[in-house]
């Protein structure tokens, strides 16, 4: 009866815990959101672009096998690339192995060639690159034609063929904005450190510009917590998003790696690990705003969604545990990495073994009934902090509550959510670790 | 009577849970004020533009009232903003209509009290506006402004002292904009290059006095400026500079064949990047003897290198295409055939 009350009072003890390192990022996300709040409130005043940012090299990786991707979208995808505002640039597609016509659809749409060009290999490939084709029609056009080896091998190819000091990497069904290179080149400019920017992916919409909200617990997870951490310099996950990077970090950093759940996540780990090693400052910057539209999850059905970005989440978290204990780390990413690692890559696990273990104690009697529903009780209203604490920010927001109903939805949600879905997402999550844990058991 | 453990354990869990579900209905009740301000806010923002926008889209036109309307204070930011954004797309008979309309509102005082005491955002924009009017009366407090941690205030602060006048903030804050590493450089260049006449002498007297660690920004100021700095200035760097950063904002600078004999020596320096703007400064102002300088440089290490130095022989008047071509044909290194065939692609495309 002891063991039981003691474990009751240990996980107990464990959701408090995991409500405050929920709700403690979203704290630092206040000062950001007022930040953006007046940002917006200057936007449609004169700004100041010289025509002297840096230039970036746009990134585009293709592969015909990728879910809704075929050899005229990814022209209209480059056609759109090609509209982007922005001084000076040049766009790098990979084609990464496509069995298709794609090359064929590029050349006539484009006018390809192709090209003698000194290859530079400065990242190791797994595939090699074939041949690289220039368009006569817009000079800053090249096709990279290579051999498949997935999408951070392409990354890499591309990075090794890029001419500009900026990499903005996209996936193919992934629009950008057309002025949203110079959001993000916005912190390169303000601090030199600055080695990564990422903006925000609205996934929700059809390219009207608006900030992604699948769901209260998302809109905190994916928005405001990366935003407080990000104020805090210590942002180690982002949300699925459109990322800016400094070549040289990139290089730095050992390139993408293809043996990664998602080379995209797993590339900020790489640039704290190799901005730690160098001993440098850096800054990883999150500009919590929408930078582009589409780019919509592979994974259909929730259930697959949940398990897949866990995998991807503690995948990232065991390759650079290094983060944990390295002499060189900075308080405040160590502390951002225990609280992901505790509450976010081990959490799901130990609160689904909660629930389970409570359904249990309840049926046999080793705690009353009475306990089990305080628990209850207690979870719940602790889900609901945390959800409405990202319905005040979100509030706060510029974009946010402004919208029409858009606040009877969120509240609603914030109550119902926590009435099962949440829970059911969080045992999604268990499985998605598991899975994963077979996976690298197998390895 | 005393609860049994179990019963006060219990209590304490409910207790937990239902604080946090107050809390959190204080939270959406928060969140339900702070929407139905912003509607407010909305409305009078309505309200105000309907009012407002007419007067500020003519303003030059005789048939402005003689009695304006009432600016309250709760929509002074919202005339800013309108006025900002009226003034971005005025000529210059609109811009004084303008002016003597934000003067007959008092703008120029209330922009004034905001800098000095305002919000954040406040100050942001009654600094943009100060500096539309040119309004001497700010020069203090700007100048004041100019020192704030804040990056974006203190610049948009030092573009309104631009505005007021050019000659005075570059005679008062150069070494300010040389010191202020968070101010980009881009965007420095930007606001200078209508007044950069201004900054003419004060960066070159920057160059032989700021410290070192200024150095590579003031350089690199003269070459978004285009400034036409004098050899003089430009020699002791290349002979003298150790700092790498330095030397390669001035090879950025060479410009004039006299300065070739303290520019080829740098061909051969350790870091890469130094030989990569060596070649560059060769590749525009080189001579015919240049080229076998350039030549050992197609088969360097670095690609940067290769490429700069195969465009810098690929630019230069003395050779056609087809001697390019012979001496592609007798490169033993590979990596200089791939360099030089890649950029003589290249010319054949531009």
């Amino acid at each position: 009866m002891i063991a039981a009350w003691c474990l009751y009072w240990i996980l107990a003890a464990f959701f408090v815990l995991a409500c405050a390192a929920a709700v403690l990022p979203c704290l630092f996300a206040l000062p950001a959101l007022r930040r953006l709040e007046q940002g917006r409130m200057l936007a449609a005043l004169p700004q100041i672009h010289a025509g002297l940012e840096p230039p970036v090299s746009v990134v585009l990786t293709a592969r015909d096998d990728a879910p809704g991707v075929d050899a005229p979208r990814i022209a209209a995808a480059v056609h759109a690339l090609l509209a982007l505002h922005y001084p000076l640039f040049e766009i790098l597609v990979v084609d990464d192995g496509s069995s298709d016509d794609t090359m064929q659809v590029l050349t006539d749409a484009f006018a390809l060639h192709p090209f003698p060009e000194a290859y530079r290999v400065r990242l190791p490939l797994r595939q090699p690159v074939t041949r690289i084709y220039r368009s006569t029609r817009h000079p800053n056009l090249r096709v990279i034609g290579k051999q498949a080896g997935g999408r951070a091998d392409a990354l890499n190819a591309a990075v090794n063929a890029a001419r500009y000091p900026l990499v903005f990497s996209l996936a193919c069904g992934t629009v950008p904005y057309i002025d949203s290179l110079h959001d993000l080149v916005l912190p390169f400019l303000a601090n030199t450190g600055t080695v990564a920017s990422v903006g925000l992916l609205d996934t929700t919409s059809d390219g009207a510009r608006g900030v992604a909200t699948p769901g209260i617990d998302a809109l905190r997870a994916e928005r405001f917590a990366p935003l407080g951490w990000s104020a805090l310099d210590a942002m180690l996950v982002a949300p699925p998003g459109i990322q800016l990077l400094r070549k040289d970090a990139v290089v730095a950093a050992g390139g993408y790696c293809p043996a990664a759940a998602c080379a995209d996540a797993d590339m900020l780990l790489r640039l704290h690990h190799a901005a730690c090693d160098a001993a440098g400052p850096y800054r990883i910057a999150f500009t919590g705003e929408a930078a582009g539209h589409g780019g919509k999850d592979d994974e259909r059905s929730p259930k697959r969604r949940c398990m897949r970005r866990q995998q991807v989440l503690v995948d990232g978290l065991a390759r650079h545990m290094a983060l944990l204990w390295g002499r060189r780390v900075p308080p405040k990413t160590r502390l951002a990495f225990l609280l992901l690692l505790v509450f976010d890559g081990a959490g799901p696990a130990i609160e689904t073994a909660a629930w389970a273990l409570l359904a249990v104690a309840a049926l046999t009697g080793l705690l009353p009934l009475s306990a089990c529903a305080a628990f209850l009780v207690l979870a719940v209203g602790l889900g609901m902090l945390q959800s409405t604490f990202a319905l005040l920010l979100d509030a706060i927001s510029p974009r946010g509550a402004s919208r029409p109903g858009r606040l009877h939805a969120l509240l609603r949600a914030a109550v119902t959510e926590n009435l099962g879905p949440r829970q059911v997402r969080t045992y999604w999550r268990t499985l998605g670790l598991a899975a994963w844990l077979r996976q690298r058991g197998q390895m | 009577m005393p609860l049994p453990p179990s019963h006060s354990q219990t209590n304490l869990a409910f207790w937990i849970g239902g604080a946090a579900m107050a809390l959190s209905g204080l939270f959406a009740a928060a969140a339900g004020m702070l929407q139905a301000g912003r509607r407010q806010t909305s409305r009078d923002e309505l309200g105000f533009l309907t009012l407002w926008r007419p007067l500020l889209l003519h303003p030059a036109r005789a048939t402005m009232p003689a009695v304006l309307p009432m600016l309250e204070t709760r929509h002074r930011l919202f005339f800013l903003k309108l006025w900002n954004q009226s003034m971005r797309n005025a000529d210059a008979g609109a811009a004084d209509g303008l002016a003597a309309l934000a003067r007959a509102v008092d703008c120029d005082r209330f922009c004034r009290r905001m800098l000095l005491r305002g919000e954040r955002v406040e100050r942001l924009l009654a600094a943009l506006t100060l500096g539309q009017l040119r309004d001497h009366a700010a020069w203090d407090s700007l100048v004041n402004l100019t020192m704030s941690a804040d990056g974006e205030l203190s610049l948009q602060a030092f573009h309104a002292m631009l505005r007021i006048d050019a000659e005075a903030a570059a005679s008062q804050s150069t070494p300010l904009l040389l010191a202020r590493h968070d101010w980009p450089v881009a965007q420095l260049a930007a606001m200078l290059q209508p007044v950069q006449g201004a900054f003419m002498q004060p960066l070159v007297a920057a160059l032989a006095e700021t410290r070192a660690a200024h150095l590579p920004r003031a350089l690199r100021l003269v070459e978004a400026l285009r400034l036409p700095l004098p050899q003089a200035a430009v020699l002791p760097l290349l002979q003298e500079a150790h700092d790498t950063n330095v030397l390669l904002g001035a090879l950025r600078l060479v410009r004039d064949v006299g300065l070739l004999p303290y520019a080829r020596p740098h061909l051969r320096h350790d870091d890469w990047r130094v030989r990569v703007q060596a070649a560059k400064a060769l590749g525009r102002v080189g001579e015919h003897a240049d080229a076998n300088r350039l030549i050992p440089l197609l088969g360097d290490a670095e690609w940067w290198v290769r490429y700069r130095a195969a465009q810098a022989l690929a630019g230069m008047s003395f050779f056609s295409s087809a001697e390019l071509e012979l001496l592609r044909a007798n490169l033993s290194d590979r990596y200089a055939r791939d360099i030089l065939g890649q950029v003589l692609a290249e010319r054949q495309a531009a």
